[in-house]
């Protein structure tokens, strides 16, 4: 059990499917099929997620408001898209800063235990 | 494994399915002609991938559905208990008759749901206009013998006049008037 102080939604770390939508859909909308070759792209091929897991990630991120749905026109037929709300923005980069944080912190004890 | 797969969406709920099947299924059937292209080793990991991916979607969306709202108690709302008795007893015999109606209608009871449909007008015509039923119960009160209108001047017996105060001796009470 992990025990973080003053955890609020705001705050609390994101899950790994949610963070690789929420910075999939930050360069343009996207729909289903679309998200999953994103995905795997953004992870090296390292993640490769089924439409199970996927549609329960987009349902939480619709009823947070984090995300929306909308109709996108396409060449062959007429498909749901997503693309990030206001909020979904300001999640991805609160999180972003935080990894970032942790990531210079962690270059930096690295480097510390490099120099004794 | 189309057909698999669309008997595996069953396992969501109907809200799930209803949101999302169709767009599921679609993006399933691109991921497999994909996964076909690339080898039988590959498809075999992609079908259980998937099916284990819908196996634990349907439990969580389950998991994650919030009970529903039980229906409150029928109980006279602030706004409706200034109403008299009959009326309040004949809006409780209309909601029961259309909740009676719906029933008969859903089971395709289609003269049982006219008879209540007529029980229901009867009933609504008696509560159509609540202001007029408390404008009968007030001329009721008011011209009852005895009360009201309809009663009888209480007979003043003798007054008594001392510095600054009257009192007035009634039949039934005593007055005082500065």
């Amino acid at each position: 059990m992990r025990h973080v102080a003053h955890e609020t939604p705001e705050t609390k770390p994101l899950s790994e499917p949610v963070l690789l939508i929420l910075t999939s859909l930050a360069e343009h909308p996207r729909h289903g099929y679309a998200l999953i070759k994103d995905m795997e792209l953004l992870s090296g091929g390292r993640v490769r997620m089924s439409t199970g897991t996927l549609f329960g990630a987009l349902r939480r991120l619709l009823e947070d408001g984090w995300i929306e749905r909308f109709e996108q026109e396409d060449t062959a037929r007429q498909k749901q898209a997503y693309r990030l709300t206001t909020a979904g923005v300001r999640q991805l980069q609160l999180e972003l800063e935080r990894m970032k944080q942790l990531t210079r912190a962690g270059f930096a004890r690295l480097r510390a235990s490099e120099a004794i | 494994m189309r057909r698999t797969y669309k008997f595996l969406l069953l396992l969501y709920p109907r809200g799930h399915r209803d949101r999302f099947a169709e767009e599921m299924t679609g993006v399933f059937e691109e991921a497999l002609a994909e996964s076909r292209a690339e080898g039988w080793a590959w498809y075999v990991r992609f079908s259980f991938s998937e099916m284990a991916g819908l196996v634990a979607g349907a439990t969580e969306a389950w998991l994650a559905q919030k009970p529903a709202p039980k229906p409150a108690p029928q109980a006279p709302s602030a706004s409706s208990s200034y109403l008299p008795q009959e009326v309040r007893q004949a809006q409780q015999r209309v909601d029961a008759n259309v909740a009676a109606m719906v029933h008969a209608i859903a089971n395709h009871q289609f003269e049982r749901a006219r008879a209540l449909s007529n029980q229901e007008r009867e009933a609504r015509e008696k509560f159509a206009n609540p202001a007029r039923q408390i404008q009968r119960r007030i001329w009721n009160a008011l011209l009852a013998p005895g009360r009201g209108l309809g009663r009888k001047r209480p007979q003043q017996l003798f007054s008594v006049q001392r510095s600054g105060w009257r009192v007035f001796v009634f039949e039934e009470n005593i007055n005082v008037a500065a």
